[in-house]
C-alpha cells in the first residue's frame, strides 16, 4: 500500500536508504535517516496526545527539520498546517484557533513571537523544536529530546488516502483566511503527475524556493519523494539576494527550479549569471502569475540548455495545466498557460454555466484527482466553489474564477480574474480582504485598493483611505496598524490619505478611475491602454 | 551622522516601519525582517545617497546580512574602485 504521502519516503528508504533526501546548506539527511527521524517525531507526537485527524502547525524558519516536521506529522495520522513565519502574530493566532491546533513544530528563531503568541488564547500547549529553557508556557521538546524519546519504528496509526494531509491557508475576500484541505490522495496524484510529466528521477535535485505555506512547496517536497530525488531547501536569506541564490543553485548542483517569475527575473537581472556554472540545471518551472515574455526570452537566451515551463493551477487543484515554452518571437504576446494534464478535465463556461463557443472567453472549471476536499469548516464557500456536471458521471469541478480562452492551437491562454483576486510576486491576495482590514482600523472611514504594474514583472498594490470625521492619522500610521493584521505581501506599497473618493453613478468608489489616475501619474496609462486594445 | 547610524535609521523607519531599533549584528534577512523588495530599496538608497554603485556580484548575503557587514562592505567599496576607469 503506497497511497500515502509519507509512504513515498519509506518506500525509497527501504530500497535505497543512502540516497540523499533533504539538503539544507551543509546538512544532509538521506532517505534512511529521514524515515527514522520522521518516525521518531511521529511517536513523540502520538505520546503528546496528537491523534488521527488532528491538525499540527509548522511554524518554523526553514531548516533541515522542515522536512522531518511535515512527514512526521503525517505519520502520526495528523494533517500539517504551515504558518507563515513572517506573518503578524495576530494572524497566526487566528489560524491556530480556526483549525484548533494544539501542537506546533517550531524553531528557536520564533521564540520572541511565540512569547507574544502565548499572551493570546490559542489552545497551544505543546512545542516541538525548542527547549524548555525558552520559558514558554507549554510542554517543550527539543529535536535532541525527540531523537532520544521517539522510537525508530513508525507508530501504529491507520491512515487512509482520503484522510486530510495538509491545510494551506489563503486570502479570503471577507477578511478571513480560508484553509484549503488536501488529502493524501490529491497531494500524491499531483506529485505523481509532475514526476511523470517532467521526468524527475533519483538523480534530480529539486530546489525548494517557496516557503511551506505557499503551495509551490507541494511539488518540491512530494515530487522529490515520489522520484527518490533530493530536495534542496533554499534558506530564506538566499531567496532575498539573487546573486547568492544563483550561487546556491550552482554549488548545490540543483537540477529543477520551481518558483515565481519574480525570483527568476531577479536572477536574470541581478544574479551574476555570466559568472555561474548552471550546467546541472535542466528545468525552470514557474507559476503563480504571468511571466513577462521579454524577460523570459532573455533568461532563455542566457540559459539555452534549460527547459522552461509555465505551470498553472490554483492551490485548490494543484497544477493542472502547463506549457513548455518554445521560441518567443513576440515580446508582447503573453505566454499561454498551455494544455490540460492528462488526469484532468476542464470546462470553459459562461455566466449561465453553459459552455462557451470555441475560442471565446469563459471561466475555467477543473475536474481532477489533484483537487482539494474543500475549505476547512466553510460550508458557505464550499457551496459556491464546486460545480457538478449534469452528465452521467456527475463529475465535480472546481470553479477557478479565472477567465481563459482556448487558442486555435488548443493551448489555453489566461485572460484575467472574475473577481478582485490579485497576484503579487506569486502570492494570492483578495483586494477585498485588504479593504476590510483597512476599514476595521478605527480612524479609517472608507478604503479603496487596486494594483498597478511594477517594473519587475509583477504588480504592486496601491491603497487610498478617507478618515472618520475628526480623526487624524498619517499614511505611515495606517500602514503600521495594517501590518499587525495582514501578511507582508498584502501590505500596499503605497497608501495615501484622501479627503474624498471619486464615485460612480451608483455612488460606489470609482476604483477604476483611481487606478487610471495612478497609471497616468506613473506615465504608463497610455502604454497600458494601447496594450489592452 | 555616520553611515552606520544612517543605514540603521533607514532600515528601521523605511523598511521595518519603526518596528524598534535594530542591533548592529541582527540578521536583516531573517523571516519577518527585510523582504526581497526591501533589499532592492536598500540598494537604491545606498546608491542614491552615497553615490556608491553596488554591482550585482556584490549584492550578496556576505555583504548585506547585517549592519556590521554592510558597513564594512561600503567602507571597502567607497575606498576606491577595485578596477576600471
Amino acid at each position: 500500500m503506497t497511497g500515502l504521502l509519507h509512504q513515498q519516503v519509506d518506500a525509497v528508504a527501504s530500497r535505497a536508504p543512502g540516497l540523499p533526501a533533504v539538503q539544507y546548506l551543509d546538512s544532509v539527511l538521506d532517505y534512511g535517516a529521514l524515515a527514522r527521524e520522521t518516525n521518531r517525531l511521529a511517536n513523540v507526537l502520538v505520546a503528546e496526545g496528537v491523534s488521527h485527524g488532528d491538525r499540527v502547525g509548522i511554524y518554523m524558519d526553514k531548516s533541515i527539520h522542515t522536512a522531518v516536521a511535515l512527514y512526521g506529522i503525517m505519520k502520526a495520522g495528523a494533517a500539517y498546517v504551515p504558518l507563515d513565519p513572517a506573518a503578524p502574530v495576530e494572524r497566526i493566532a487566528g489560524l491556530i484557533r480556526d483549525c484548533a491546533i494544539r501542537c506546533l513544530v517550531t524553531s528557536p528563531g520564533r521564540r520572541r513571537v511565540l512569547r507574544s503568541l502565548f499572551e493570546r488564547e490559542t489552545g497551544v500547549d505543546c512545542l516541538i523544536g525548542v527547549t524548555s529553557e525558552a520559558g514558554l508556557p507549554a510542554r517543550c521538546l527539543s529535536w535532541q529530546e525527540v531523537a532520544d524519546r521517539g522510537a525508530d519504528s513508525a507508530p501504529q496509526v491507520e491512515v487512509r488516502p482520503s484522510d486530510l494531509a495538509y491545510i494551506i491557508y489563503t486570502s479570503g475576500s471577507t477578511g478571513t483566511p480560508k484553509g484549503i484541505m488536501h488529502s493524501h490522495a490529491s497531494g500524491l496524484a499531483f506529485a505523481r503527475w509532475a514526476v511523470a510529466e517532467y521526468g524527475f528521477t533519483q538523480e534530480d535535485r529539486l530546489s525548494n524556493h517557496a516557503p511551506l505555506h505557499f503551495d509551490l512547496s507541494i511539488m518540491d517536497y512530494f515530487g522529490a519523494a515520489v522520484a527518490g530525488a533530493a530536495i534542496v531547501i533554499v534558506p530564506e536569506e538566499y531567496t532575498k539576494l539573487p546573486a547568492s541564490y544563483s550561487k546556491l543553485v550552482e554549488d548545490q548542483r540543483i537540477t529543477v527550479l520551481y518558483t515565481v517569475p519574480f525570483a527568476l527575473i531577479q536572477m536574470l537581472l541581478r544574479g551574476s549569471l555570466e559568472q555561474r556554472d548552471m550546467s546541472a540545471l535542466r528545468w525552470a518551472i514557474f507559476g503563480g502569475e504571468p511571466f513577462p515574455p521579454a524577460h523570459l526570452r532573455a533568461l532563455m537566451e542566457r540559459l539555452p540548455h534549460v527547459r522552461f515551463d509555465n505551470l498553472y493551477g490554483p492551490a485548490e487543484v494543484n497544477g493542472c495545466v502547463h506549457h513548455t515554452v518554445g521560441r518567443i518571437d513576440d515580446d508582447e504576446a503573453p505566454i499561454p498557460i498551455g494544455k490540460v494534464a492528462d488526469c484532468a478535465d476542464i470546462l470553459i463556461i459562461d455566466d449561465h454555466d453553459a459552455p462557451v463557443a470555441a475560442g471565446e472567453i469563459g471561466e475555467l472549471l477543473v475536474c481532477t484527482p489533484t483537487m482539494m476536499q474543500g475549505y476547512w469548516q466553510r460550508d458557505d464557500l464550499n457551496a459556491l466553489a464546486f460545480y457538478t456536471s449534469t452528465g452521467a458521471g456527475k463529475d465535480v469541478y472546481y470553479r477557478t474564477g479565472d477567465l481563459v480562452a482556448q487558442r486555435d492551437d488548443g493551448l489555453l491562454r489566461f485572460v484575467g480574474r472574475m473577481d478582485r483576486q490579485v497576484k503579487v510576486r506569486g502570492y494570492r491576495i483578495e483586494l477585498d480582504e485588504i479593504e476590510t482590514a483597512l476599514t476595521a482600523i478605527d480612524v479609517v472611514e472608507e478604503a479603496a485598493t487596486y494594483t498597478v504594474p511594477d517594473d519587475e514583472g509583477s504588480q504592486i498594490i496601491h491603497a487610498q483611505v478617507t478618515l472618520r470625521p475628526g480623526a487624524d492619522a498619517t499614511s505611515a500610521q495606517v500602514i503600521k496598524r495594517l501590518k499587525k493584521k495582514l501578511s507582508w505581501y498584502a501590505i500596499p506599497a503605497k497608501l495615501t490619505v484622501e479627503d474624498s473618493f471619486p464615485r460612480t453613478q451608483t455612488g460606489k468608489i470609482d476604483r477604476r478611475l483611481l487606478r487610471t489616475q495612478a497609471l497616468d501619474a506613473a506615465g504608463r496609462g497610455s502604454a497600458e491602454r494601447a496594450h489592452s486594445a | 551622522m555616520n553611515l552606520r547610524q544612517a543605514l540603521k535609521d533607514y532600515i528601521s523607519t523605511e523598511l521595518l516601519d519603526d518596528a524598534g531599533q535594530i542591533d548592529d549584528d541582527e540578521n536583516l534577512l531573517a523571516d519577518g525582517m527585510v523582504d526581497s523588495l526591501g533589499m532592492l530599496r536598500l540598494v537604491g538608497f545606498i546608491e542614491e545617497t552615497y553615490g556608491i554603485k553596488v554591482p550585482p556580484e556584490d549584492f550578496v548575503i556576505e555583504n548585506f546580512r547585517s549592519i556590521v557587514v554592510l558597513d564594512a562592505y561600503l567602507a571597502r567599496a567607497s575606498a576606491g574602485p577595485a578596477g576600471g576607469a
